[in-house]
């Protein structure tokens, strides 16, 4: 791994955590409150190509877990891997290696990159994520699924933003997948 | 400290940044003066090798940058013109003793080399402060303490007070200029040349004047004239 | 510099060593997936409780705030759960749910960043045959720590000059030009991470000066 690797995979883990401290966005017409968050792993995904940007998810998933407060809202620590919304954190990595993948092999434009966040950013990451919170709230999938589907539309607009962004950066500053 | 360029181009893009550059560096303290554009961050960059030259060579106390740029760079420091992206620590103590990690030093041994390291740069309560909440004169001072913690051959400082205001870029200067070893110093601060041993002049990428400083002000004027 | 979210104490909590933390937490979570008996559950949620605010001292506010974030979550279990199922069962799961949140938030609380990280980086060790090197891992922990509070302030600039301008919807036109000024930075950190000898970190002891 080059020194170049190395700054960039904690950099995107440090702009994922000073994303988090954002205050939540407010979407119209929904309750659920929308954090930049997962705006870091999409950009990540984007720009930084599958290994750099799994391992940038990695490592800020290892600060967390060593009790930093780190996640939207404040929250850390141990517990965040065992409550409801583990399965969704503990995609992250995988989320942004298939953006990554995608993205190195897909054509640079916002629809493709699109497309990209959404496989990564909000199926792969809904795939773990659901399931997680049918174990750990003992439910049927299928209502998980059902109380999921709140975060559905503020994710596509991140996945939105994340595309037009990231475009435009790699125009201004053209970097190696 | 030997520092031969020979015959040095180096482009970027094929746009010609510095031109068939040959000089031989041997004094013990060295300034590098032009504007901006004239090449002479580049010119730094080749002395530790973290850009080696199109054509041509360089060669410190006779290792050429090309082959061995590891062994170069663990004979020359370099001192950045922003401190803020050559401290890579959480704290001050740590990132000194990030310079010593290929030493592989047991950790009293380490400390006590950063606690000295600390106290000849007047830095020792600083120790445990955040290198994020630090005045820029102090990051300063905390990457130079960081690059000759590593015991370097030569120094190469690349506009080390660009970022400064004058009080505190008087306080780095003087502390460069202390150093037990050779320094080269890139600058655009015409009053900085007067303790340098011998002067460059750069323009459009060709030394332009090698001198004593005196004559190397009087020439600099001159070329703005 | 970012704090964690140990709070610093001398109890007997505080002095256990991590590695005997953790276990003890996977044998919990193991043990409460097994167990079906809601009164075994209350009493390991009022153990657990006790410890938390009283042996821990990390009072009943603490509890509370740990508890919070999750109600929504416990909430939506219990109705979901009396729906398909019965209150007894909601009960166990929801119990279930907060013991463990409160147990592995305990250990989080009660154990120093550094401790964590030494444990991290032993785990680490025992990978390093896959090529994992502790060491590096260990250093990029450190630059992340390092680099969040610059980042955080390069975040806050966007949104108080979007604030600034009263405009809210510029995200993109003013993420993109901080993003380049992020890539650019990174950039010129790599080459100093090379300049101090990021490149002889693996090197043998008897390659070092």
């Amino acid at each position: 791994m080059t020194a170049r690797d190395t700054v960039l995979i904690a950099t995107f883990a440090a702009l994922t955590a000073a994303l988090g401290l954002l205050p939540p966005l407010p979407v119209p017409l929904i309750a659920v409150p929308v954090t930049l968050q997962t705006l870091g792993l999409m950009l990540a995904g984007c720009l930084l190509g599958p290994r750099r940007a799994a391992l940038a998810m990695l490592l800020l998933l290892s600060l967390i877990a060593l009790g930093l407060p780190l996640l939207a809202g404040g929250r850390g620590g141990l517990g965040v891997f065992i409550g409801p919304s583990a399965g969704f954190l503990i995609a992250w990595p995988l989320g942004a290696l298939m953006i990554g993948l995608i993205a190195r092999k897909a054509q640079q434009t916002t629809l493709m990159l699109f497309i990209a966040n959404v496989c990564g950013g909000i199926v792969v990451v809904y795939a773990f994520g659901i399931p997680g919170i049918a174990v750990v709230s003992d439910l049927p999938i299928t209502t998980a699924a059902f109380a999921s589907a709140a975060f559905l539309p503020g994710d596509l607009v991140k996945a939105g933003l994340a595309s037009v962004i990231a475009v435009s950066v790699r125009r201004a500053y053209p970097v190696a997948l | 400290m030997n520092i031969a360029l020979d015959h040095v181009t180096v482009r970027f893009q094929d746009r010609p940044v510095l031109t068939n550059v040959s000089v031989t560096l041997t004094e013990n303290r060295i300034g590098v003066i032009g504007d901006n554009g004239s090449g002479k961050s580049t010119f730094a960059r080749l002395l530790n090798g973290l850009l080696i030259p199109d054509t041509g060579a360089v060669l410190v106390n006779g290792v050429s940058t090309k082959t061995d740029g590891k062994e170069v760079r663990r004979q020359v420091g370099f001192l950045f013109q922003n401190p803020d992206n050559q401290i890579v620590m959480p704290t001050v103590a740590e990132d000194l003793a990030l310079g010593l990690k290929p030493q592989r030093l047991e950790s009293e041994d380490r400390d006590q080399k950063v606690a000295k390291m600390l106290e000849r740069f007047g830095l020792s309560h600083l120790a445990d402060r955040s290198a994020h909440l630090l005045s820029g004169g102090e990051k300063q001072l905390v990457a130079l303490a960081g690059v000759m913690i590593a015991e370097p051959d030569i120094v190469v400082c690349d506009e080390p007070t660009t970022l400064l205001d004058q009080r505190n870029a008087a306080i780095v200067m003087s502390v460069i200029g202390s150093l037990p070893c050779p320094v080269i110093t890139v600058t655009h601060h015409v009053e900085q040349l007067a303790g340098f041993d011998r002067v460059l002049v750069l323009a459009d990428g060709k030394v332009v004047f090698d001198g004593n400083p005196k004559t190397a002000l009087s020439f600099y004027k001159d070329s703005l004239a | 510099m970012i704090a964690g979210l140990y709070v610093p104490g001398e109890s007997p909590l505080h002095r256990l060593d991590v590695g005997v933390k953790l276990l003890v937490l996977m044998a919990l979570g193991i043990g409460l997936i097994l167990t079906k008996s809601v009164l075994l559950l209350i009493l390991v949620v009022a153990v657990t409780g006790l410890l938390f605010a009283f042996a821990a001292e990390l009072g009943l506010m603490r509890l509370w705030q740990t508890t919070r974030p999750l109600l929504i979550w416990f909430v939506f279990i219990a109705v979901a759960q009396i729906l398909v199922a019965n209150a007894e069962t909601a009960g166990l799961i929801v119990l279930r749910l907060a013991v463990l949140v409160w147990a592995a938030a305990l250990v989080t609380y009660t154990t120093r960043l550094s401790d964590m990280m030494e444990c991290l980086i032993r785990i680490i060790g025992w990978l390093s045959p896959l090529g994992v090197p502790p060491h590096r891992v260990a250093f990029m922990i450190a630059l992340t720590i390092r680099l969040i509070p610059a980042l955080s302030d390069v975040v806050q600039d966007v949104r108080d000059a979007q604030r600034a301008r009263g405009i809210e919807n510029s995200i993109i036109a003013s993420v993109v030009p901080v993003l380049t000024r992020v890539f650019q930075q990174a950039d010129a950190m790599s080459e100093a991470l090379e300049a101090r000898g990021y490149e002889r970190w693996d090197d043998q002891r008897n390659n070092a000066p």
